[in-house]
């Protein structure tokens, strides 16, 4: 029977293949209004007047909300989750009232009866703005005489922090046999979620309860948040529900000011209220991702074993701080600056700076993908200035499989990995000596051909509670199950996990109906909603396989400990002469006689013959706490051709050996890394988020913002090896992260590595064609015209 | 045309009136400045921008600036065009240097496009007043 380890096809794919899936903007309520937001296009304005009269009077429009009304009825600024030593937090409120600080920042909320006349109505709102001077780039952001954003953040500098050991590094650094420098930029990304954000509110007001169906990944945080924090609600008049959500990569876990919106409308109306993004208002209004301008130095010997390495960061945070905003760029990039290699003295310092841009916050990869880019080229340019091998360097550097748990230099101790197994599985698959072989062969033809790896290691399954705690974390990272199981034996599990794509359902039902030998038809997962899940974290860095299907294995446990007495009871013989095999619960020794799960179920809740003071019922609920992250890790291997005449970058191979411990459903793994591999692709050769001096989004369309198509993308060949992780009872790690984490800094070593001859050390993602022409344009004698 | 009359023309609120694209209103605050009303399609976007036109750095008649800031609901749009008047064989040649700046929607929606179409504004910007001056002066003398 066993359905753990199977390539089960996902359950949700009917629905969602056939067009029958339940998405916010698919819920009709009667008596729907439309909201449409007004705007700033100025990137720092002072607003010196919102004036609504010719709007109210446009066709339809009920009402015209700004930041005034938001003041008044007592909204208070969006929260942030992540506490720093050092952390300035300036207030971001739901509506601006006095200042705007990007463009897109909302100025005032219209509602009307149809969406295109709230639309219309949109465009009457006269803003008398005054333009200030702005600053997008961290640089600009921090010299003298630069604009200030925030009186509260005197420097725009919104937190400093670092980590590590600066004394050990600058005593290794002074020993150094060789020193490699890089200074790069990660350029800012825009999430692109397929579906946009959207949010439906609705109010009672004979019971004062409010229900908010919303794009989110993790519905009890909405909740918390939109009430405790910003409403000012009791958490119990608010129901959050995430239906089908269609993807989120991060930018739906954070609560935004949209919502708030609808929520208050919904109230003041007494009519549900209702806003769908268009993908113009995503661009500039889910958080963004990465952006870091770094300098970084390597410390090796003559060997070529790393010895030190040194990183000072400029996070661009945007203009306001989103939820986990402070964490991203610290905890979630500052301790992983290890990778997969023993580095005895790491330090880190890390300046989170305020510019007149989108917030930017958690993106698939959150922070991970920012370390592995960083040290993946150094490792390699290490390589280079030293004439090793790039896959040499890194097997010599490796934290060898005999050294678990390690303990890093930057605050994590690793659980489990076998480094050099997945490196050389991926040399295999790949067949890099004939590559190598291959590439010498067509450089004397004038062809490029470039080998490019990256190994990566992720922090995932967040988070052990008293850990984050400690690091600021304003919230415990463990996650809750209910299993409730039916009297016909049927099971209707509830997690706090949320699948806006994942395929927890499937996945999910494969542990359970493993566990209670039935079929996976028999169970259901229910997420999504606060009204029915008893409460939940979410679903992020990885973490709804081994926290949230942890928390279900627990749950489950406790259900059968409670079926194995109600079935010796009956049987008439002691529990643990009971063993639990394919769905029955049978007497060792004698076969045949036994109760299958359903007719245990049956008398749990008939209770016509229970054990002397058990309660009928059959359901149990689990918290589960993961003692220490999980930590997934691989090696991806790229090879491109550049074509010296345009540029342009083409993908020949690509090959991804990941190590997530065990699989619940392979099928499922290899849709992760192969959407993530596609998004990493995507920050290696197109996608920039690209802000003039003055803050004005110049990419605010996919005329303009590079997503990656079809063509860009290699098939993807993937290898697997297996460690279990002990962190968790299923020793699973995450994978939801792992290809966007490391595809980013393979096929950027492999573009490199092909401009090689051209004598170009480095160039900033992303890889455009204009870009790398450039470069070889520069690098080539003239004469060559 | 001699260059002070085509220097004057430029300065005269009817004839900017007349030939800045789209306008649809035109009121003269003093001091080369002007309140307006354009009704402007630029690239996909059609509709109302209200704001002000600017003539500055005036030296007759050899050069004037004249700057543009307009509003409209999806964006800001900002000007500055300056012309040199320059006598060639008893004629006026009239060369222009300017940018134009876009923000908002219409800098984050295909502000490529948008800046091609604002080349178009200007070029029928001269064409009108050609046109215009044709009316006031005869034909041939723009």
């Amino acid at each position: 029977m066993a359905f753990v380890g199977q390539a089960v096809k996902r359950k949700e794919d009917l629905r969602f293949l056939t067009g029958k899936g339940t998405y916010v903007d698919d819920i009709v309520l009667p008596g729907t209004v439309h909201v449409a937001f007004v705007r700033s296009p100025y990137a720092h304005a002072r607003i010196q007047g919102v004036r609504v009269e010719k709007a109210l009077q446009a066709p339809g429009v009920l009402r015209v909300l700004t930041g005034e009304d938001f003041a008044r009825e007592g909204v208070r600024p969006m929260p942030v989750g992540w506490l720093l030593p050092t952390l300035r937090i300036p207030p971001r409120p739901v509506v601006a009232k006095e200042e705007v600080h990007h463009v897109g920042e909302v100025v005032a909320v219209v509602v009307a009866e149809t969406r295109a006349q709230a639309e219309d109505a949109a465009l009457l709102v006269e803003v008398d703005y005054e333009p200030l001077p702005a600053v997008a780039d961290v640089e600009r952001a921090l010299a003298p005489g630069a604009p200030q954003l925030h009186s509260e953040a005197p420097g725009n500098v919104a937190f400093t922090w670092e980590i590590g050991d600066a004394q050990a590094v600058e005593e290794a650094f002074r020993k150094a046999h060789k020193v490699v420098r890089l200074k790069l930029r990660q350029q800012r990304l825009i999430p692109n979620a397929i579906e946009p954000r959207a949010s439906l509110a609705q109010y009672h007001p004979g019971t004062g309860e409010y229900t908010l169906y919303t794009t989110s990944q993790n519905p009890h945080v909405h909740r918390l948040m939109h009430a405790a924090f910003i409403l000012g609600i009791p958490e119990h008049k608010l129901r959050v529900v995430a239906p089908d959500v269609g993807g989120g990569f991060g930018s739906k876990i954070f609560p935004y000011p949209e919502e708030t919106a609808v929520l208050l409308a919904a109230r003041l109306l007494g009519r549900p209220v209702r806003w769908t993004a268009r993908r113009s208002e995503s661009f500039v209004s889910d958080a963004q991702g990465r952006d870091h301008a770094t300098e970084a130095e390597m410390a090796l010997d003559g060997e070529g074993r790393i010895l030190a390495l040194r990183v000072r960061t400029l996070a661009n945070m945007g203009a306001y701080l989103s939820l986990f905003a402070p964490a991203i760029p610290t905890y979630l990039y500052g301790t992983l600056l290890s990778g997969q290699y023993r580095i005895p003295a790491i330090h880190a310092h890390v300046t989170g700076v305020l510019t007149n841009t989108v917030p930017v916050d958690a993106y698939r990869g959150a922070g991970r993908p920012e370390a592995c880019y960083l040290l993946e080229r150094l490792v390699d340019l290490a390589a280079q200035e030293l004439g090793l091998d790039p896959a040499e360097i890194r097997r010599q550097n490796y934290i060898p499989k005999d050294a678990f748990p390690y303990p890093t230099p930057v605050a994590l101790v690793y659980d489990s990995g076998d480094y050099a197994a997945a490196l050389d599985k991926a040399l295999e698959l790949l067949g890099y000596e004939t590559w190598r072989r291959e590439q010498e062969e067509l450089r004397k033809q004038g062809r490029y051909l470039g080998i490019g790896l990256a190994s990566y290691i992720e922090a995932c399954g967040l988070a052990p509670s008293k850990v984050v705690g400690q690091l600021g974390a304003q919230a415990g990272l463990w996650e809750s199950a209910l299993i409730r199981v039916a009297p016909t034996g049927k099971v209707e599990v509830y997690t706090g996990s949320h699948s806006h794509g994942q395929g927890h359902e499937t996945a999910f039902a494969q542990v359970v109906a493993d566990l209670f030998g039935v079929g996976l038809e028999d169970v259901e997962i229910v997420h999504g909603d606060t009204g029915r899940i008893p409460f939940g974290m979410g679903t992020y860095g990885s973490r709804s396989a081994p926290v949230g299907a942890a928390a279900i294995y627990r749950a489950a446990e406790k259900v059968l400990e409670k079926a194995r007495h109600i079935a010796a009871h009956l049987l008439e013989v002691a529990p643990e002469d009971l063993e639990f095999r394919e769905g029955r619960f049978e007497v060792k020794g004698v076969p045949g006689r036994g109760k299958t799960f359903q007719e245990v179920a049956l008398q749990a809740y008939l209770a016509h013959n229970l054990p002397e003071g058990m309660e009928p019922g059959l359901e149990a609920s689990a918290f589960f706490d993961p003692a220490n992250f999980v930590f997934p890790f691989g090696t991806h291997a790229a090879v491109v051709e550049v074509d010296p005449d345009t540029g342009e970058v083409k993908l020949l191979r690509y090959v991804a050996v990941d190590d997530c411990g065990n699989q619940i459903n392979p099928l499922l793994v290899r849709g992760q890394v192969e959407g993530g591999v596609a998004q990493g692709i995507g920050q290696a050769l197109l996608e920039e988020a690209f802000y003039d001096e003055g803050g004005q989004l110049l990419t605010g369309t996919y005329m303009e913002y590079a997503m990656p198509r079809a063509h860009h993308l290699p098939r993807v060949e993937h290898g697997h090896t297996v460690t279990p992780t002990p962190v968790n009872p299923l020793g699973v790690k995450g994978v939801g992260e792992a290809g966007t984490i490391v595809a980013t800094a393979a096929v950027a070593n492999a573009v490199m590595d092909a401009l090689r001859p051209f004598g170009i050390r480095h160039l900033d993602i992303p890889l455009t064609p204009e870009k790398v022409w450039r470069a070889i344009r520069e690098k080539t004698p003239a004469a060559a015209d | 045309m001699a260059r002070e009359t085509l220097f004057r023309a430029l300065e005269d609120p009817q004839v900017l009136g007349r030939t800045l694209p789209g306008v649809k209103e035109l009121v003269a605050e003093g001091q080369g400045r002007y309140r307006t009303v354009l009704e402007l399609a630029l690239g996909p976007f059609k509709g109302q921008f209200r704001g002000q036109v600017e003539v500055r750095e005036r030296c007759p008649p050899e050069t004037l600036a004249l700057r543009l800031s307009v509003e409209s609901p999806v964006g800001r749009a900002e000007g500055e065009g300056r012309l040199f008047l320059e006598e060639a064989e008893g004629a006026t040649r009239m060369r222009y240097e300017g940018e134009a700046r876009l923000m908002g929607g219409l800098a984050a929606l295909g502000g490529r496009l948008l800046l091609g179409a604002a080349q178009g504004l200007l070029d029928q910007f001269f064409r009108n007043l050609e046109a215009e001056l044709g009316r006031r002066y005869g034909a041939g003398t723009g």
